[in-house]
């Protein structure tokens, strides 16, 4: 009786500490990655509507910016299109996603768009 | 076992699941589903940097290079490692029973040096042989062929550095009165010790 009363704390106090432990952790991670994923996708439909690389080979920033609005209301966001100094976001607390472009149709001029969001 | 024991054994996990949450194991499994992402925009945009530099071949082969060494510093500012190997091939347009130069660059982007580098045609068992190879390096090399029809050679690639012996086989298709790029990309990133990594393999017709 006193044995499985035992086990039955044991059981208690490893469930108690894997749930605090981990699952506040876990789904922290997860709302980020969420986040990332969306403004991912956001960009690689507008990629597929042949939307994008006008933006960024035109350094289009504002332009592209106020698209991804309407795809992603719920988040504030902040573009940044450059290729190599890509200097740092005035968007403290924010995750960030990186979109490589090659050029467009005809034109090779690489650029990286990256995309802040909170 | 007495009752204790569970309490006992519990008390360990308990230190066991905080050991593993110091060590950020899971955080690196969660994050690492961003960098697939931006892994498979690494690889559409190689093979968009093909279709845009298309047809010169001079440009295919600089664009790539150039794009992926573009890509690595990008890669670099996010901790994330990225490492090449590119097998550019090329020949120009096929008359039937003329020698034709088939052209092999490789580009090591491996982020350390090719010890030794092998490469052996399949149309004559010819081979050419390359040593040190440093990381951002690229060698060139040619081989010749006569065919008076259609026909499939292989390029077999062997190369060894430091951690890895490799060999890959690389078909190529030959045809009359075409003129083709041929690109084998191995790319792979690397964060925190684990990779992920992918070949990708590019036919392009260069007279169409």
């Amino acid at each position: 009786m006193l044995r499985t009363l035992e086990a039955i704390v044991a059981i208690s106090l490893l469930a108690t500490v894997f749930i605090f432990v981990f699952k506040p952790y876990e789904s922290f991670l997860s709302h980020e990655e969420e986040k990332l994923t969306k403004a991912f996708n956001s960009l690689k439909s507008l990629d597929k509507t042949n939307e994008l690389r006008g933006y960024v080979l035109q350094n289009d920033t504002k332009g592209l910016e106020k698209k991804l609005r309407e795809l992603l209301p719920e988040f504030e966001l902040e573009v940044v299109i450059c290729s190599t100094d890509c200097g740092k976001t005035s968007m403290p607390e924010s995750v960030s996603i990186t979109y490589l472009v090659a050029g467009d149709v005809k034109k090779f001029d690489p650029k990286q768009v990256i995309v802040y969001i909170r | 076992m007495k009752g204790q024991a569970f309490i006992i054994l519990s008390l360990i996990l308990i230190l066991f699941f905080f050991l593993v949450k110091q060590l950020d194991v899971f955080e690196f499994r969660e994050s690492y589903g961003i960098e697939s992402l931006e892994f498979q925009n690494l690889k559409e945009e190689v093979l968009k940097t093909v279709q845009i530099s298309s047809p010169r071949i001079e440009n295919i082969s600089e664009n790539l290079n150039e794009f992926l060494k573009f890509a690595r510093n990008s890669f670099r500012s996010r901790s994330v490692e990225l490492n090449a190997f590119l097998a550019k091939i090329y020949y120009p347009n096929v008359t039937p029973n003329s020698n034709i130069s088939l052209n092999v660059s490789i580009f090591n982007l491996l982020g350390t040096s090719i010890e030794k580098l092998n490469l052996t045609f399949s149309y004559d068992n010819s081979s050419k042989n390359f040593s040190s190879v440093g990381d951002g390096q690229q060698v060139e090399t040619s081989f010749i062929f006569n065919t008076s029809s259609t026909v499939n050679y292989t390029l077999k690639i062997f190369y060894n550095t430091s951690y890895e012996n490799r060999t890959e086989e690389i078909l190529i298709p030959v045809g009359i009165n075409k003129s083709k790029f041929i690109g084998f990309f191995d790319l792979g990133i690397e964060k925190d010790g684990l990779e992920k990594r992918d070949k990708i393999k590019v036919a392009y017709n260069l007279n169409d």
